[in-house]
């Protein structure tokens, strides 16, 4: 072959610029840290990078939620265990009022009764982050309203037993809250229940507070029935979240392996770039000079 | 038999002969860097002999012609791999553009802003009432249409710049042509009066070189010079006339499409940068564009039909909930927007199915929207939709890129062959400038000598 001045410059030029062709893509890799920067550098593995991201993406949303949803729930299981003290309080007092002597006696524990009734429904009537926790879905109205004689409770004529639920996975829907209607008023009408024995100790009639204290054995097992339903969701939820975590260590690891770069081989790699960058150098800086013009005289 | 001074008139030749091959090697010698230029010999021939009654006397060399040295079938594959270099040159460079538009693998891509927007719908799912979520939901969505609108406004402007720069592409292949008009005129008057017009030649396949990068030209040369360059089957130049080629924009079913004419005639321009151009302009990006459109048009649509049903949280005085409000306006990716009454009042947003406020059924039903089959005749979701679109994209743009790499090492092989036939060697010229000089040198002895026998002739009493 017949090889011309311009022949080899051409060539070696075009052999140099290939070359910082790919130092310069090394070297992008390297500085982002990931292997894939846009669309076309994988277009087999951009699905999966995606994919990946949009999971890590909802699963933290989802661990998130739980979250919040956890919140609302230890803070639920608190004033359940409030409320069944109180209960409990009201038991006690009932089991030695029962036996009372006198009027004032009567009239003693009349009051420490309606207090504790009042109290209640303060229970009742907790907020968290602005939310009746145990209004059910009406969470923005008060569950519970004491008449302003005292001798009834009310309920939200909406409704309180509707139920907040949690996207806790892909179209993996949980309730989160314990309705007012299931602590309060389904084996048996606290409120009622109390409104009843308060006004038995203002009648000093021992026989309807007798009759009054399996009322309140039901009542307190109603509470604590509740709050371990919720003690198993909430354990439910914590594995959830974990689980989660886990997931989430494990799809960063596989993004990683799609979409970051491997250091070490491309360092490697644009070493040899460059040794070959240089030798391309060094061959066209010393053939292209020379010619049969260097020997004639 | 002949004169004495015949010998003299044998030198002479030669004389003239040699220093015709150095004025040659000189030209190629000095040409040595000038792109498109073909070497030239001198291609001698011996002289017509004298028939004498012994036998034939030979009268010397004589110059047959100034040939450049030139092999057409490589000129033939450097321009068929020239038009195809060209059209995968500027589909790469299009689509690496409308790759930085999608933006994708980025927080600012669709398909991620798509995915908050739904993630944020499972939020306020748990938590309706919760202001903080709903601003949040309003602030997402609002980074989404914005981004739907200003990727279709990128690549309605990508489309437009395109279409400029098939105008000023096809004003420089009339250019071309015009020039190549023109030397046609040149060399067919040089040819035809049996000469060899080397350089104009050279700048006529120089300018060919260069037009099948804009155009996938075919072109036959006759044996008077004349060359004829036609393109998909229409005649761009023939002898010393020229055809203009138009380019003419016009709008169908609200997409802009390009059309390419000479005289009034449509020419379907496959190949070279027109021809690119003229994909990429009426079917590769109203693809996308399209895409855009129809993600965007499905999610207005599928996302308001629930929306509707829907009932905000209770405002105002008695407190009542909006319903039957649409969340989105508009209807493709140009025009998609928030519902003014959702921005004015986030309460709006319609998470409740019965108006509860602890409801957030809808709100659930509307993120579950992700990942239910609602494109293509409701067989694929929404990320399947979205993937495919992205990397349709991605193969687009590795296919153009293979090629322009193929074409681009095959023009360059036969570039370097091309050089090897035509290119100048100074190693060669140089030799062939002391085999000259020295042919010549030694013509001149001949006069010498010549002169001596012709001193002593004259010299005889």
């Amino acid at each position: 072959m017949r090889i011309t001045q311009n022949y080899s410059i051409n060539s070696l030029l075009r052999q140099v610029n290939l070359t910082r062709e790919r130092i310069n893509v090394y070297q992008r890799n390297l500085a982002t840290g990931k292997r894939i920067n846009r669309i076309s550098d994988d277009p087999e593995n951009i699905e999966t990078v995606i994919r990946y991201k949009r999971m890590i993406k909802f699963n933290e949303r989802f661990q998130n939620t739980i979250g919040s949803a956890l919140d609302f729930m230890y803070f639920t299981s608190e004033t359940l265990d409030q409320s069944a003290n109180v209960i409990a309080r009201v038991k006690e007092l009932t089991i030695q009022g029962a036996d009372s002597l006198n009027a004032d006696e009567f009239k003693a524990f009349e009051q420490q009764i309606d207090q504790l009734l009042r109290k209640l429904v303060n229970l009742g009537n907790t907020k968290f982050k602005d939310r009746y926790i145990f209004g059910g879905a009406n969470t923005d109205k008060p569950p519970f309203t004491l008449a302003p004689d005292g001798s009834s409770v009310t309920a939200n004529p909406d409704g309180i037993d509707g139920a907040l639920k949690a996207e806790i996975g892909d179209g993996k829907v949980e309730q989160y809250n314990i309705s007012g209607e299931q602590v309060f008023n389904s084996d048996v009408d606290i409120f009622g229940t109390l409104i009843a024995l308060r006004d038995a100790f203002a009648n000093q009639d021992t026989a309807t507070i007798s009759n009054l204290i399996p009322d309140l054995e039901t009542a307190l097992d109603q509470i604590t029935e509740a709050n371990a339903t919720l003690g198993a969701k909430i354990k439910r939820f914590e594995l959830i979240d974990e689980q989660y975590r886990n997931e989430n260590l494990r799809l960063q690891e596989f993004l990683s392996k799609t979409e970051d770069t491997d250091m070490a081989k491309t360092i490697t790699d644009l070493q040899m770039e460059q040794t070959a960058l240089e030798t391309a150098l060094r061959a066209l800086a010393k053939t292209v000079n020379i010619s049969l013009v260097d020997f004639m005289r | 038999m002949p004169g004495i001074f015949q010998s003299l008139d044998i030198a002479r030749r030669a004389i003239w002969a040699n220093r015709l091959g150095l004025d040659v090697t000189s030209n190629n010698i000095a040409n040595v860097n000038t792109p498109g230029y073909s070497r030239q010999r001198v291609e001698l021939q011996n002289a017509q002999p004298l028939q004498l009654v012994k036998g034939q006397l030979g009268l010397g060399v004589k110059v047959d012609q100034i040939r450049r040295v030139r092999d057409q079938l490589l000129d033939f594959q450097y321009r068929r791999a020239s038009y195809n270099l060209g059209k995968a040159q500027i589909q790469e460079n299009t689509l690496l553009q409308v790759e930085t538009i999608i933006q994708e693998p980025s927080e600012n891509s669709i398909g991620n802003l798509l995915s908050e927007f739904f993630s944020e719908f499972s939020n306020l799912a748990s938590e309706p009432e919760n202001t903080a979520i709903r601003n949040t939901i309003v602030q997402k969505a609002t980074a989404l249409v914005e981004s739907f609108r200003t990727k279709y406004e990128r690549m309605d402007a990508l489309q437009e710049s395109l279409i400029k720069e098939a105008q000023s592409a096809a004003n420089q292949v009339n250019e071309m042509v015009r020039q190549i008009a023109d030397l046609n005129r040149k060399i067919m008057a040089v040819d035809g009066s049996g000469g060899s017009a080397n350089d104009l030649k050279d700048q006529r396949d120089m300018l060919l070189d260069k037009l099948s990068e804009y155009v996938d030209v075919r072109y036959v040369t006759d044996d008077k010079g004349n060359l004829t360059v036609t393109a998909e089957g229409i005649m761009l130049a023939s002898g010393p006339s020229a055809n203009t080629l138009e380019v003419k924009t016009t709008t169908v079913n609200g997409k802009r499409q390009l059309t390419i004419l000479v005289g009034g005639k449509e020419v379907p321009l496959k190949g070279g940068k027109l021809g690119g151009m003229r994909e990429l302009i009426n079917t590769t990006i109203p693809e996308i564009t399209d895409n855009l459109n129809t993600m965007a048009k499905t999610v207005i649509e599928e996302v308001n039909r629930l929306h509707r049903a829907g009932k905000g949280l209770p405002i105002g005085t008695p407190p009542t909930s909006q319903t039957g409000l649409d969340f989105f306006v508009g209807t493709d990716a140009r025009s998609i927007d928030i519902n003014s009454d959702i921005t004015d009042n986030v309460a709006n947003i319609a998470a409740s199915v019965d108006g509860s406020p602890g409801n957030g059924e809808v709100a659930l039903a509307i993120s579950n929207l992700r990942n239910k089959a609602i494109f293509n005749a409701r067989t694929d979701t929404l990320s399947d939709f979205y993937s495919n679109m992205v990397t349709r994209i991605g193969t687009q743009i590795q296919t153009a890129s293979n090629t322009r790499s193929a074409q681009e090492l095959l023009r360059n092989q036969i570039q370097n062959q091309r050089d090897s036939v035509s290119g100048v060697s100074l190693d060669e010229e140089m030799t062939k400038l002391i085999q000259y000089q020295r042919s010549l040198e030694a013509a001149a002895r001949v006069v010498r000598v010549v002169d001596d026998v012709l001193e002593t002739v004259i010299g005889l009493k």
